[in-house]
This record gives structure tokens, C-alpha cells and sequence, in this order.
């Protein structure tokens, strides 16, 4: 009789854990997130008109004409190459600088510290 | 350098002026210098002159440009209050799921909570028009039986205002989630097991224990939600467009500010810098008049 108590208890906590409303939650919004991204994907490899036919669904043709033409056409290695310039010296400047200034801040304990930077 | 490694030295001051070099040149000229533009009147800038506070007088005393500034300010008020109720509630809501010791999957989720933030607003918005149009996804709606739900909501111009924020939550929900989640890790774990030994609910340790713990990142995410929604362009510029369109449904301070000191009105076409910083200034006063005093209420020292 003991047995079966602790094995129905103990069942019922693993029920517990299951967390159904909390997963549901969760994959609601992550249906949400997804949606979009999947059109955004799945409609990269359509053409103009098929598009408009089966906007949600896997194309019935698959094309790849608008990767080549973006390659090619769009003189797209031009612009990452400038948003990697940005983004390598940015990300430079900020460690160094910020390390430097968080150092100090980290030692500077006065009014004036504090109205500089709220800490 | 006498003081080498000394902790009563002040030989750390040095390593401040980097920083305060670029943000003297970065952030606080521009700032300056754009406080001082309100003041002048003229596109040329060889050929401003001095007008006082004719920008702010003619800005709430002209009787089209005082209604588009109001307007504009309701309208990033909604826009600022939806991402409080919603983004900032999912964002604790997803924080509290995502810190339970015993559920599954917590890094996948967590993954795809933040996917949407690593994307360019100009594409997530562009992506949510498509879906939002009613020619274009209305079909679809209709065979799964929510045919209802084809509307033209970015049209509609009580409709288009929250849709807008609305994907504007979607895009940085990731953002208060992630922080949220760091606070509630940092929480001592007696404190949690001793209050549910004690015999509370899960409601009364979120509400006593954890709401109080978290109290200064709920400061933080509650400014930086304000300052990025008073500054808000993009999101109106990628879904409707810089006129806050329907019938300046849309217009926000940040939209019309850009149509103001930069682009140009719909009937001169002539951007006026002046006036454009005036709507600068002045947002850049109510966002310190709501900053300052947050910051001082939830930012305090434990």
C-alpha cells in the first residue's frame, strides 16, 4: 500500500514538471518568432509571380536566381566589407575604451563618479 | 606614476580619458550644438540667424505645426505605454518560465526569444507588412477559418499605431527577457526554497521574493524603454512611412522630427534645422525629466 502512495506521488510530480501551460506559452511565441523568418526564407527561393501565388508554403520551383543576382548585381561584397569595417573598429574602440573607463569608475567612489555615471 | 599600485593614489584618473575624449566629441558637442540650433532659424548653415525661442513659440502657436506635435507626442505616449504592458510583461513572464530549475529546453527557448532582436528592424518590419497585408497572406487566414483576421490593419488608422508597436515588442522582447532572466538567476536560491518551505505559492515568492530582487533591472528596462520608444523611427519608417501614414496615424516625435529638421514637410519640402532641433530639445527634456527621477527611485545602493 505504501508503495503505490509513493508511486502515485511520485507520478503526479512528474506531471508537475511537465509545465503544459509554461510550454505552451513558450511555443506559441516561438511559433510566432519563426513565422516570419520561415517566410522570409522560404520566399528567397520563389520568383515574383509565385510569391504572390503560395506566399507561406516551400516554393513548387525552386529558383536561386535571387542569391546569384544579389551576388553578382548588387555589388553586395562592397557592402559587407564596409559594415565589417565598422563593426571591427567599433567593437575595438568600445572594449578598449570602455575597459579603460570601467577600470577607473570601478575605483572612483564620489559624488562626482556618480553623477557621471549613474552606479 | 609615483603612486604606482597604490590604492590612495589617483593614478586611475588617466584611464578615464579616452572616453571622456570621444563622448566630449561624439555625444556631448553634437548635444550642445544641437540645443544651440533650436535657437537659430535658417537651412543654410553660413546663413543662420539668432531668433530666440521664436522655434518653440512657433511650434506650439502655429496652429498645423502644434497639431502635429501633439499628435506626434500621443502618439509615442500609446506607443511607449503598449511596449510597457506588453513587451516588458512577456519579458518578466518568459524570465520567470525560462529560471525554472526543473523545465526543459531552456536554451533553445531562450535562443528564439532573442532571434528576432539580432535582425535589421528595416526587414522584420518589411517581413510583418507582407503578413500584416490582408491581399497578401487573406487567402491563407481564410482556408484555416480566420478569415476575420484579413483586415487591413496597417491601414486602418486606429488599428495601424498598436500593430506598429507591436512589432516593435516583438522585435526587442528578447532584450528585457535576457536581462530579467540574468536578475533572477542572481537570486539567492535559500531565499526562493526557504519561502516555499514556509508555504507560499508560486504568485506570493514572485510578488515578495522575486518582484523586490529584480527591482533595480525593472529601473533599467523601464528607461531604456522609454528613451529608445521617445526616440523611436524606424519601425514607423520600415512599416508605414516617414508621413506616419495612415493620415498621420503613425507619427511619431521621432518621425516627425526627421520630416521636420531633415527631409522636409509635405506642403514646403524644405527641411527647417531649427524647429527640428526645438522637437529635439524638448524631447530631450522630458526624457530627462522622466529618466532622472527612475533612476534615483529604483537605482538604489543595497
Amino acid at each position: 500500500m505504501a508503495v503505490v502512495h509513493k508511486d502515485t506521488r511520485h507520478k503526479s510530480l512528474r506531471w508537475e514538471r511537465k509545465h503544459i501551460g509554461s510550454n505552451a506559452v513558450l511555443i506559441f511565441w516561438s511559433f510566432l518568432v519563426l513565422f516570419p523568418l520561415w517566410v522570409m526564407i522560404v520566399n528567397s527561393f520563389k520568383d515574383r509571380l509565385s510569391i504572390y501565388q503560395n506566399p507561406f508554403w516551400l516554393p513548387s520551383k525552386w529558383h536561386f536566381s535571387n542569391y546569384s543576382a544579389v551576388l553578382q548585381n548588387g555589388d553586395f561584397i562592397n557592402y559587407f566589407k564596409n559594415s565589417l569595417i565598422v563593426v571591427v573598429l567599433s567593437l575595438a574602440l568600445v572594449l578598449v575604451i570602455g575597459a579603460l573607463a570601467g577600470f577607473a569608475f570601478a575605483n572612483w567612489k564620489s559624488r562626482a563618479s556618480r553623477f557621471l555615471f549613474f552606479s | 606614476m609615483k603612486n604606482g599600485l597604490n590604492a590612495s593614489g589617483r593614478y586611475w584618473i588617466w584611464y578615464l580619458i579616452p572616453a571622456l575624449f570621444f563622448y566630449i566629441i561624439f555625444m556631448a558637442y553634437p548635444l550642445l550644438d544641437s540645443l544651440k540650433l533650436s535657437f537659430y532659424s535658417g537651412t543654410v548653415p553660413e546663413r543662420r540667424i539668432f531668433v530666440g525661442f521664436n522655434n518653440f513659440i512657433t511650434l506650439f502657436t502655429d496652429s498645423e505645426k502644434s497639431a502635429r506635435y501633439w499628435g506626434a507626442f500621443v502618439h509615442t505616449c500609446i506607443f511607449f505605454t503598449i511596449h510597457m504592458l506588453v513587451q516588458n510583461s512577456l519579458g518578466i513572464l518568459f524570465a520567470v518560465l525560462l529560471t525554472d530549475k526543473t523545465m526543459r529546453h531552456k536554451n533553445l527557448y531562450r535562443t528564439i526569444i532573442f532571434l528576432p532582436t539580432t535582425l535589421a528592424i528595416l526587414v522584420t518590419g518589411y517581413l510583418w507588412k507582407l503578413i500584416l497585408n490582408p491581399v497578401w497572406s487573406g487567402p491563407m487566414l481564410a482556408k484555416i477559418g480566420l478569415g476575420l483576421l484579413a483586415q487591413p490593419w496597417l491601414g486602418n488608422d486606429t488599428t495601424a499605431l498598436p500593430l506598429v508597436a507591436l512589432v516593435s515588442c516583438w522585435q526587442w522582447g528578447g532584450i528585457p527577457t535576457m536581462m530579467f532572466t540574468a536578475a533572477l538567476q542572481n537570486i539567492p536560491e535559500e531565499l526562493i526554497e526557504a519561502s516555499y518551505v514556509e508555504g507560499a505559492g508560486n504568485w506570493v515568492v514572485f510578488k515578495k521574493i522575486k518582484m523586490p530582487m529584480i527591482r533595480p533591472v525593472i529601473g533599467m528596462i523601464a528607461i531604456l524603454t522609454f528613451v529608445n520608444n521617445f526616440n523611436a523611427f524606424d519601425v514607423v519608417f520600415a512599416m508605414e512611412n516617414v508621413n506616419g501614414a495612415p493620415s498621420y496615424s503613425t507619427d511619431l516625435l521621432g518621425t516627425l522630427f526627421y520630416r521636420v529638421g531633415i527631409a522636409g514637410q509635405h506642403p514646403v519640402g524644405i527641411p527647417d534645422p531649427g524647429l527640428g532641433a526645438a522637437i529635439a530639445t524638448i524631447t530631450f527634456i522630458v526624457l530627462c525629466i522622466g529618466v532622472i527621477p527612475t533612476l534615483a527611485k529604483t537605482q538604489t545602493k543595497e
